[in-house]
């Protein structure tokens, strides 16, 4: 535990010195700038992913699209033969009620006692030749509506599939945009070590052990007042002797240019 | 009364079984150029080409009548019934049908109106 702390101190010193010394920005700076830096990483990686996510969606939603559009027309071309069929339908009904009439015909040139039963067959025939070309015509109607709906619903499945073939080009020009952000942003890293001479780890170590030690410090600033400063000190002193003997070694060998957060830090 | 009532823009007419010979779907009508305008053209039944006249505007059927030996197609009707029809007595020449009292289809008239038509076409033509 001594050596980490002690390297991660020399880190900080080291870090802190050409940093102030260099680009004039300090370590809580560079943090930010290295933090940001991730999450601009990080967005433009899930941007990419969502992209190409959406882009996947689109391709089964055409997909599907067109395998309904395939289904549609081949019901298209069913209800038209049915239409066809029911086309032939009405004229066998209209053939059957001639028929019918020729047989009445027939019925009331014959004697009565012999063309009655005819003539009977001829009505009942006749009838129902009527009624099922009544109910062919209505259902050849219905099938011929159905099948003006199915036309206007292929419209708009053609509407559709135009529009998912312009969202998924827009998503292929997106997910190149996001590649190029990623790549960029990917290189703007060296850059940034170039720069501050340090590297993110380095950086991301010492801005938390920053942030532990204002913690700290904030903690013993509740207790001041509330707790005896001796009390204090005799329950925290096993833990900050380490501590406060490797500031004494290490800030010894720095003290001839000390950064001004180090002072703070020290101060704190 | 045998026979068959068919409806015409006229009103009901009753055609005799003995001028009706059979019922036959729509046929396709040949024009006849400066034909009189009862007759609508001629077509071609069983081999035989027969003259075809209207008694209205509907095209469902055509009805093929007898007259003199001669058969004569009428289209422009919608068939009422066929079989036996009892006769109207307050209307001689006249049956009794569901649709009402029809009266007998005069089909020499008819045949006589358009020779006469046709004659009348050719001394107005001189």
């Amino acid at each position: 535990m001594s050596d980490d702390r002690r390297r991660l101190f020399r880190l900080w010193r080291r870090t802190a010195k050409t940093v102030g010394v260099a680009s004039g920005i300090g370590t809580a700076d560079e943090a930010a700038l290295f933090g940001a830096h991730e999450k601009a990483l990080g967005s433009s990686r899930a941007a990419s992913d969502a992209v190409q996510r959406i882009a996947s969606t689109l391709a089964k939603q055409r997909g599907t699209v067109e395998a309904t559009i395939d289904k549609s027309r081949a019901i298209e071309g069913r209800a038209n033969d049915v239409v066809l069929a029911l086309a032939r339908l009405t004229q066998l009904f209209e053939r059957l009620g001639l028929v019918a009439l020729n047989a009445g015909l027939e019925g009331a040139r014959l004697p009565e006692q012999g063309g009655a039963a005819l003539r009977l067959v001829s009505d009942d025939v006749r009838a129902h030749a009527i009624s099922g070309q009544e109910s062919s015509r209505d259902l050849g109607n219905a099938l011929g509506e159905l099948a003006s709906d199915l036309g206007q619903l292929l419209t708009s499945l053609e509407r559709a599939r135009e529009a998912s073939t312009d969202a998924a080009q827009e998503a292929a020009r997106a997910a190149a945009a996001a590649a190029d952000a990623e790549r960029a942003v990917a290189d703007m890293a060296d850059g940034l070590k170039k720069a501050t001479g340090s590297d993110p780890e380095t950086v991301r170590a010492i801005a938390e052990a920053t942030e532990h030690a204002r913690a700290l410090v904030a903690s013993l600033g509740t207790l001041s007042g509330k707790v005896p400063q001796a009390f204090v000190a005799s329950a925290i002193r096993p833990v900050l002797e380490p501590l406060v003997r490797m500031l004494d070694s290490d800030g010894d060998a720095g003290a001839e240019d000390p950064p001004k957060d180090s002072k703070r830090g020290t101060k704190e | 009364m045998g026979g068959v009532v068919v409806d015409t823009d006229g009103g009901l007419l009753f055609v005799p079984a003995s001028v009706a010979l059979k019922f036959v779907a729509m046929p396709k009508l040949l024009t006849v150029p400066d034909a009189p305008p009862g007759l609508l053209g001629v077509a071609l039944i069983d081999g035989t080409v027969i003259p075809v006249v209207t008694l209205g505007s509907s095209r469902d059927t055509m009805l093929v009548c007898t007259y003199l030996g001669e058969p004569i197609g009428i289209v422009g009707h919608t068939v009422v019934a066929s079989g036996t029809f009892e006769p109207a007595h307050e209307q001689p020449g006249s049956v009794r049908c569901k649709a009402g009292i029809a009266k007998t289809m005069d089909l020499s008239s008819v045949a006589a109106s358009l020779s006469k038509n046709a004659w009348a076409g050719r001394s107005t033509g001189l």
